[in-house]
């Protein structure tokens, strides 16, 4: 139920439905009306599983890990998917298997440390031009126009050129600042829409501070879309970061995945696997994400009626 | 059936049973269970009845407008002799906009806002008439002018959004009557105008049905607007008409407890009262509906009969029906 | 406003904007640690005296920051980009040729995604919720969620390499066959197409997604506004409304997104020119943050930013030109 259709809603519709929330009231908070209808949708219920498994492989990688990831076994270069080695090794003689599993952690930690960025930077500067406006906002907003009109990677690429070594934390630091663009615009459309409503204006009359009214009354209720939109976020910000270290721009001490990519891309004649597996784990790690982006949308956004 | 004795005997429409449903998540939504009604020819025909009753659904019907999840399902509606549900969709082609046409109740969406409006009206002159260019453009500065527009001969060059919300409803109106049909359904023409620009579309409308000798199928919920307009009156409720009648005996003597209890909820300026009235209760829901009459919960004559037999529409005087159990 | 106030509005504002992002740029370069000549003499320890002398003097590195981005705008307000730290070319010759070629990727890449896209889009919407539509969804859905790189090497496995049982249809690198000479400027064309199928089918197929989704669900709204059933009152066969009506303004909100998501596909671009060798822009930038020649990376920078700007300025007086509501 949007702030819009109860608007246009007509008396007796909205009489009907005054009386189903007063019973529903009691039992349900907006966050399980939200849950009861993301648990209808099937495909977010399967985006939620993938991500909670690539999280449980970056998490406990190091015990489900088969091998060390970068230890080369010498004589077993780019062996075929076998028994010893499920997913076959690479042209250093490495495990594919242990390879992916470790960079379920790199990108998981890249992905939700940019986002973390990101969402910060975003929110505070789309909250502060949605609701002060006039100039500040204007300013803002240009800003954030011309933000957007470097294609974000070369964006990224211009900024991976300064630096002379890129460790992990350089890359999310890339990523963040580069993406908060989005999510500022979201936010800012949010407080603007928001800022208009009645409570508000009780709020202020009641002498809350400024502070206190963005705080307390209207991110509560902005926090929805923000939520749906870092989680788009996150499957980008994973895609981003496997299109660097793809290129050879990100950090080559880890593991990635976009690095076994630009390794199998080499190889791919003789040995398939090693682009295959890696891209195979980007691609379900990406549409597990944007299927809970998805289903989130659906849950916290929905529309009422059909 | 019998009707009013009039001029004209023969009806120019008849409705016989008919069913529109539409196929939800929630449930079959019967929005027309079983309509029966006729108009006449050169007649204005209003259909009451409060939002979400079905009266919409009613009136998309009768061009075959429906579209999935909705469904006609039942029943025939008779227009010069074919039974417009049994037509093909290329005939059926035929009939809307020439013999059958209508206007809808947004004026500010109706209109395709990326051609002019000259050739909006031009579209359906020439899907219909045989006219060459020139005549073609004559005939639309000739519809514009009959709706009133002023200085058409400029105006048809611009878009839709250059007109007034009012403006754009004439515009449909002189699209809709651009082939002369002999039936114009207004599916609620002004509910979203502006009080003042309400009265002048009504009244365009009326002069325009006297001049083209065309029916008018007037749907809306606002009774003023039934006064000022009909000839006669339908009254429906939650899918079914529960009474019809010429435009006089509705307002004077309602048989049905729904049309006695919408009259009297409209505030009359010359009376002084302590609170509005309102029906109490909530429409009904089309999905289940209440057993019986369907109007009995909120009904203040309900008797035990009400509540589990459906009362069927009959005549109780000379042109007058109703569907209520306290009068038959 | 006439179509060419509208147009040379946009341009003055363009130039500001342009300004702004070299400030930006400039000052990005000028974040590295230590100065972004240290870094570059740190990355590359074997550079001549004489080379970092006459560097120093070109682009009074010694001045202070202020200086520097004054003399830098000036040399780009003139046309000069620069000259590259390494092989002292102009940057200007050495994009030269390279964003030709990206653009014949991009654009043929696009042809390819908006032929397939768009009607894929309207048949989907259209036939909502049927075995096509829900085959569209799936795939489209797929498609934005699959790593471009990745797709290009499925392709190069699939009809690049003949290895197993796949045949080897395409060329995998370049943009031409290195010494190979050609009889007419025909056989010239079709090789550089051969080399340029597998890449921009690569970027194409993608892009494709993108656009089927956004065409699905702008049909979707259309479909739902009033002046549809006006046009299908009218009479009007399914197919024109679909053709004519719908898709009119179905398509603006489709050339907008498109239209400003082109900086998108430039960035798609750059992973394809690394993938197939493609002698483009995007692989020039990479090379170059390894090399940290930073007169090309931001003069690259700039020529990108320039392509991005008109890429809008061409997308807004589309919409202008499109959208009866803007100039009237």
């Amino acid at each position: 139920m949007t702030i819009n259709d109860m608007k246009t809603m007509s008396t007796s519709e909205s009489a009907d439905l005054k009386k189903r929330l007063e019973i529903e009231r009691r039992r349900a908070s907006l966050w399980n009306l939200a849950w009861s209808r993301f648990k209808k949708q099937k495909l977010s219920i399967f985006g939620a599983v993938i991500a909670l498994c690539v999280i449980i492989l970056a998490i406990f990688a190091p015990i489900l890990s088969p091998y060390d990831p970068k230890e080369m076994h010498w004589g077993e270069e780019m062996v075929p998917p076998c028994r010893r080695f499920l997913l076959g090794t690479d042209e250093l003689g490495r495990d594919v298997l242990s390879q992916i599993i470790w960079g379920a952690r790199t990108s998981l930690v890249v992905g939700l440390g940019a986002v973390g960025i990101l969402v910060l930077i975003g929110v505070i500067i789309g909250s502060i031009s949605g609701y002060f406006g006039g100039w500040v906002d204007e300013l803002l907003m240009r800003i954030t126009d011309i933000m957007l009109t470097i294609p974000t990677l070369f964006l990224i690429i211009l900024m991976a050129s300064i630096f002379k070594s890129r460790g992990i934390g350089i890359i999310i630091l890339i990523i963040g600042v580069t993406g908060w663009p989005q999510l500022a615009r979201i936010t800012r459309s949010m407080f603007l829409s928001i800022k208009e409503l009645p409570y508000v204006d009780a709020a202020r009359a009641m002498g809350a501070s400024n502070l206190r009214i963005i705080y307390r009354h209207i991110f509560p209720n902005a926090i929805a879309p923000i939520i749906v939109s870092a989680t788009f976020r996150l499957a980008s910000a994973v895609l981003t970061e496997a299109a660097l270290s793809f290129l050879g721009l990100s950090d080559p001490t880890i593991v990635s995945w976009g690095k076994m990519l630009s390794v199998g891309h080499t190889t791919m004649r003789y040995a398939w696997w090693i682009a295959t597996f890696p891209g195979i784990a980007i691609f379900l790690t990406v549409i597990g994400f944007n299927l809970l982006g998805d289903g989130l949308r659906d849950a916290l956004e929905a529309p009422s009626g059909r | 059936m019998r009707w009013t004795e009039d001029l004209h005997k023969e009806p120019l429409l008849e409705i016989r049973h008919l069913k529109t449903y539409f196929y939800s998540d929630e449930g079959v939504v019967r929005a027309v269970d079983d309509v029966s009604l006729n108009i006449g020819r050169e007649e204005v025909l209003g259909v009451v009845g409060e939002s979400g009753c079905g009266k919409s659904t009613l009136a998309l019907s009768i061009l075959r407008l429906i579209r999935p999840p909705g469904k006609i399902v039942g029943g025939e509606i008779i227009f010069d002799g074919n039974d417009l549900l049994k037509l093909s969709e290329e005939e059926m082609r035929k009939i809307r906009g020439a013999k059958i046409s209508m206007v809808f109740q947004d004026p500010t969406s109706c209109l395709n806002p990326v051609f002019t409006v000259g050739s909006q009206i031009e579209e359906a002159v020439i899907l219909h008439q045989k006219l060459k260019g020139k005549e073609r453009l004559a005939k639309v500065i000739e519809m514009l002018r009959k709706v009133r527009i002023p200085s058409p001969e400029e105006r048809y060059k611009n878009y839709p959004h250059q007109f007034s919300g009012g403006m754009r409803q004439r515009v449909m109106l002189a699209i809709a009557l651009s082939c002369n049909p002999d039936l114009l359904i207004a599916d609620e023409p002004t509910t979203n105008l502006d009080v003042t620009i309400q009265a002048q579309v009504l009244s365009l409308m009326k002069d325009l049905q006297q001049e083209f000798k065309s029916s008018i199928l007037l749907v809306t919920h606002n009774m003023g607007v039934i006064a000022k307009m009909s000839d006669r009156v339908a009254v429906m409720y939650a899918g079914k008409i529960v009474e019809v009648a010429d435009v006089i005996p509705i307002f004077e003597k309602p048989y049905h407890p729904y049309t006695e209890a919408l009259l009297r909820s409209i505030p009359k300026i010359s009376k002084i009262i302590e609170r509005l009235e309102s029906i109490p209760g909530v429409v009904p829901s089309l999905v289940n509906p209440p057993p019986g009459c369907r109007f009995h919960p909120r009904c203040r004559y309900a008797k035990e009969i009400c509540k589990r037999e459906e009362p069927p529409l009959i005549e109780i005087e000379p042109g007058h029906l109703v569907a209520c159990h306290l009068h038959k | 406003m006439t179509l060419r106030t509208y147009v040379i509005r946009r341009i003055l504002i363009a130039i500001p904007t342009l300004i702004a992002i070299s400030a930006i740029t400039f000052t990005i370069i000028h974040l590295a640690p230590g100065g972004p000549f240290q870094v570059f003499l740190a990355m590359n320890p074997r550079t001549p005296g004489w080379q970092i002398e006459l560097l120093r003097k070109r682009y009074g590195l010694d001045k202070p920051i202020l200086v520097q981005y004054i003399i830098w705008l000036k040399m780009l307000f003139s046309g000069n980009l620069g000259f590259s730290f390494i092989s002292g070319q102009p940057v200007k010759m050495m994009i030269g040729s390279r964003v030709i070629n990206t653009l014949k990727l991009m654009i043929t890449s696009e042809i390819i995604a908006l032929i397939t896209a768009i009607p894929l889009g309207v048949i989907s919407a259209v036939k909502k919720n049927s075995i096509i539509d829900n085959f569209c969804r799936v795939t489209a859905f797929l498609g934005v969620s699959m790593p471009t790189f990745w797709f290009g090497l499925l392709l190069i496995y699939l009809f690049g390499l003949g290895v197993g049982p796949f045949p080897k249809l395409f060329p995998i690198f370049g943009a031409s066959t290195i010494g190979k000479t050609f009889n007419s400027v025909w056989e010239k064309w079709a090789d550089q197409l051969w080399h340029l199928a597998l890449p921009a089918l690569t970027l194409g197929l993608v892009r494709m997604a993108f656009i089927t989704r956004l065409t699905r669900s702008s049909v979707l709204d259309v479909l739902n506004k009033d002046f549809v059933l006006t046009a299908r009152m009218k009479g009007l066969k399914e197919r024109v409304v679909i053709y004519k009506h719908v898709l009119r303004n179905a398509l603006l909100p489709v050339v907008t997104t498109v239209g400003l998501s082109l900086g998108f596909l430039l960035s798609g671009a750059v992973l394809t020119e690394t993938i197939f060798a493609w002698p483009g822009m995007g692989r020039l930038s990479v090379w170059c943050t390894f090399t940290r020649d930073y007169p090309v990376i931001m003069g690259i920078t700039m020529v990108v930013a320039l392509m991005v700007v008109i890429f809008n300025l061409i997308t807004d007086i589309s919409y202008a030109i499109l959208d009866p509501r803007i100039r009237y």
